[in-house]
């Protein structure tokens, strides 16, 4: 308690979210870990998924996908949730290794290509899903 | 303190530098903390096979045919091999760093076993999963 000011703020409140990250970091950190957590079951039925769909012709992929909402509801779960873990495990690596001008170009490349892929898989589910 | 009195020198050369992997022997757990960076990567890249997949089946019977050509190619399989086993790896990989956050297997023993845990489950993983993706098929 060393303010000069008669302040109520604890010291350490007054320093908090003022670090590199701007105290963005803590979230950054658990949603990666949530993510993970998330993905950890929804592989695994997202890996049944893909074996049911190995060798299967393109009506039967139309049934599939059309039919039922099961198939449909995995994929576009674990696309979301499998871009947005992959887009911050990739943030991570950048701010590992990449400074400057380079790191900020490529955390943007990086949000396009996620946004894009995201966007253009979960679209293309959507659309099997109700019908080709 | 003659560095200190020359503004030409820029701060960034003064750091200090910590050592990296190139001055420290190759171990067992070290190469699995990397594999864990390298798979993660691959999945990124893999996300292309992914979406292209999806994207073939939802534009029409011709680009879902060229698609489905490619990947029962032999290379093709070979290419879906690697992705599914760098899948198993980092979610094996997530489990063990899931029992770190949590506090356990810290000691040597801990790691070794955690290491060896995550190589040997990522291996019977993608071999049930090609197991079953050919008894389904």
């Amino acid at each position: 308690m060393s303010n000069k000011s008669s302040s109520l703020r604890s010291e350490a409140s007054t320093v908090r979210s003022l670090g590199a990250s701007r105290g963005k970091a803590t979230h950054h950190a658990l949603m990666l870990r949530l993510t993970a957590a998330a993905l950890m079951p929804l592989t695994i039925l997202f890996a049944f998924l893909v074996v049911s769909l190995v060798g299967r012709d393109y009506d039967s992929v139309m049934r599939l996908f059309s039919h039922r909402l099961g198939p449909g509801t995995i994929a576009l779960l674990f696309v979301l949730v499998g871009v947005y873990h992959m887009k911050t495990g990739m943030e991570t690596i950048i701010e590992d290794y990449a400074h400057g001008r380079w790191k900020i170009g490529l955390l943007v490349a990086n949000t396009m290509f996620s946004g894009l892929i995201a966007a253009a898989t979960a679209l293309a589910i959507i659309k099997l899903a109700v019908g080709g | 303190m003659a560095e200190a009195n020359n503004p030409s020198q820029r701060l960034q050369d003064r750091r200090p530098l910590s050592p990296h992997l190139e001055i420290y022997k190759m171990m067992f757990t070290m190469v699995m903390s990397g594999l864990h960076r390298i798979t993660g990567m691959c999945l990124y890249a893999g996300t292309l096979l992914l979406a292209w997949y999806f994207i073939a089946a939802a534009s029409g019977r011709g680009a879902f045919e060229t698609v489905n050509w490619v990947y029962s190619s032999l290379l093709g399989r070979l290419v879906l091999f690697g992705f599914t086993w760098s899948l198993f790896h980092h979610l094996m990989g997530g489990v063990r760093h899931a029992i770190w956050d949590a506090g356990y297997m810290f000691d040597a023993e801990g790691r070794e076993l955690a290491a060896k845990g995550t190589l040997v489950g990522s291996i019977v993983l993608t071999v049930i999963f090609w197991v079953l993706a050919y008894a389904y098929r």
